[in-house]
């Protein structure tokens, strides 16, 4: 029988993105969440603008990062408990590349339009406008990285009845590199030194997880549906 | 002797065990193909893991599954259905565009006038732009058994049906029965679970468990 791949890819784009629209409050409780945490950082700082200098740009990190990790977990979940990722299992497409296509899909409508709110909260925490240039880049290839080990996480603890506590202690550890070469950018800006070697090294993270990522999340989706 | 292998399914000296429980060991059976094989037996017998079995969505600890002459993986993947007893549709889509995107998922055409013409058939065509969290267990099966109706179902191999018949009226049942006896003379077999004492097809096998 004849198979269209190409409808595979338009199917698969277009029900991601209508779960993600009809399920909008997901979004919004990440958005509340972000406010919440940089709203509420400098009236237990203190109004000492000096102090909230210091530690304004690890806010806004902060609070984007705590904001999605909840999300993160939830990205197969609701396709496990309605067996869509069985239907996945079956689809001729291999089911490593449905899952890339999944995350790029999540990272694309969920989390990009997040980027929007870093100059905001910037502004209101008085940070600089190349740093906040810089935040923005970083976010954007970093996010697609916590995406990638979302995927990892939320693709283990598929089948457990808890994973609610233990994906946060799966993610964060997986993370680390991440935050290190993110910070090490703005550090390198703030001392006007070259940036690029840290984004290259944030960059490379980035590329081992795309490769990784999918391939460990399909043997344990593939286990978790087996068991 | 190879020519009847290729248009057979034969389990050979099976064993399954999920988690401690052992549930088949030593399982031989040879299902009528073409044909309609009817697999009875008391709940927790394990009709539902056989058929999870012969889909591969469950592993054989031993023995051998012989597919339509040892088919590979992929191409059995694409050469049957498995419709399972819970619905497996998103509730966040119509039922419109949950069959759209599962035909879009196994690379079939999908137009808008081949899915509403399965759901008219179903009877259930008013629902098409109903939410599936909104519809009753009635809906959600026809709306699961309308992925039979297509063009390009009646083209396969196999279809796995675990209890079609739960929930459906009896409109439903006769459409059921009519592609059902279709499909059989489309030289398909279908590898079904029931319960129902009264068998209303003509070319059929029980295999009890």
């Amino acid at each position: 029988m004849k198979i269209n791949f190409k409808n595979i890819l338009i199917a698969l784009i277009e029900k991601e993105f209508k779960s993600y629209l009809r399920s909008i409050n997901n979004f919004m409780n990440m958005i509340v969440f972000m406010i919440a945490i940089i709203l509420l950082f400098p009236l237990t700082v203190g109004p000492s603008e000096e102090k909230l200098t210091l530690v304004s740009n690890a806010i806004v990190w902060i609070a984007l990062i705590v904001s999605i990790i909840p999300t993160l977990d939830k990205i197969y979940i609701s396709d496990f408990k309605n067996g869509w990722l069985e239907q996945y299992y079956y689809s001729p497409l291999l089911l490593e590349i449905i899952i890339l296509i999944k995350c790029f899909v999540f990272w694309f409508f969920l989390i990009i339009p997040l980027t929007i709110f870093i100059p905001i909260f910037s502004i209101l925490l008085n940070i600089p406008f190349l740093i906040i240039f810089w935040n923005i880049i970083i976010f954007a290839i970093g996010s697609l990285g916590f995406c990638l080990i979302g995927s990892i996480c939320s693709s283990l603890t598929l089948g457990t009845k808890s994973n609610n506590l233990i994906s946060p202690l799966l993610i964060l550890p997986l993370a680390i590199p991440i935050f290190i070469f993110g910070n090490g950018v703005i550090e390198a800006v703030k001392s006007n030194y070259d940036p690029l070697p840290n984004l290259y090294l944030l960059i490379t993270v980035c590329l081992i997880l795309l490769i990784i990522s999918p391939l460990i999340s399909a043997y344990s989706i593939k286990i978790a549906l087996t068991k | 002797m190879t020519s009847r292998l290729k248009d057979n399914m034969i389990l050979k000296n099976i064993s399954l065990t999920r988690g401690l429980k052992t549930i088949f060991s030593s399982l031989n059976i040879e299902f009528l193909c073409p044909g309609l094989n009817i697999i009875k037996g008391e709940n927790g017998s394990g009709k539902t893991s056989l058929l999870m079995m012969i889909s591969t969505l469950l592993q054989e600890d031993r023995g051998t599954i012989i597919r339509f002459g040892k088919l590979k993986k992929n191409d059995w993947l694409n050469e049957h259905i498995l419709i399972k007893q819970n619905s497996s549709l998103s509730d966040e889509l119509t039922i419109e565009e949950n069959l759209k995107i599962w035909c879009g998922l196994k690379g079939w055409d999908f137009n808008t006038d081949k899915i509403e013409k399965s759901l008219k058939n179903f009877g259930i065509l008013k629902y098409k732009n109903f939410l599936v969290s909104e519809c009753s267990s009635g809906i959600k099966k026809k709306a699961e058994l309308s992925k039979l109706n297509f063009d390009e179902s009646f083209k396969l191999k196999c279809w796995l049906l675990d209890e079609p018949l739960n929930h459906l009226d009896e409109n439903g049942k006769l459409f059921l029965k009519k592609i059902m006896d279709k499909f059989i003379n489309m030289n398909g077999t279908i590898l079904q679970t029931s319960h129902e004492k009264k068998i209303n097809h003509k070319n059929f096998k029980i295999i009890k468990l």
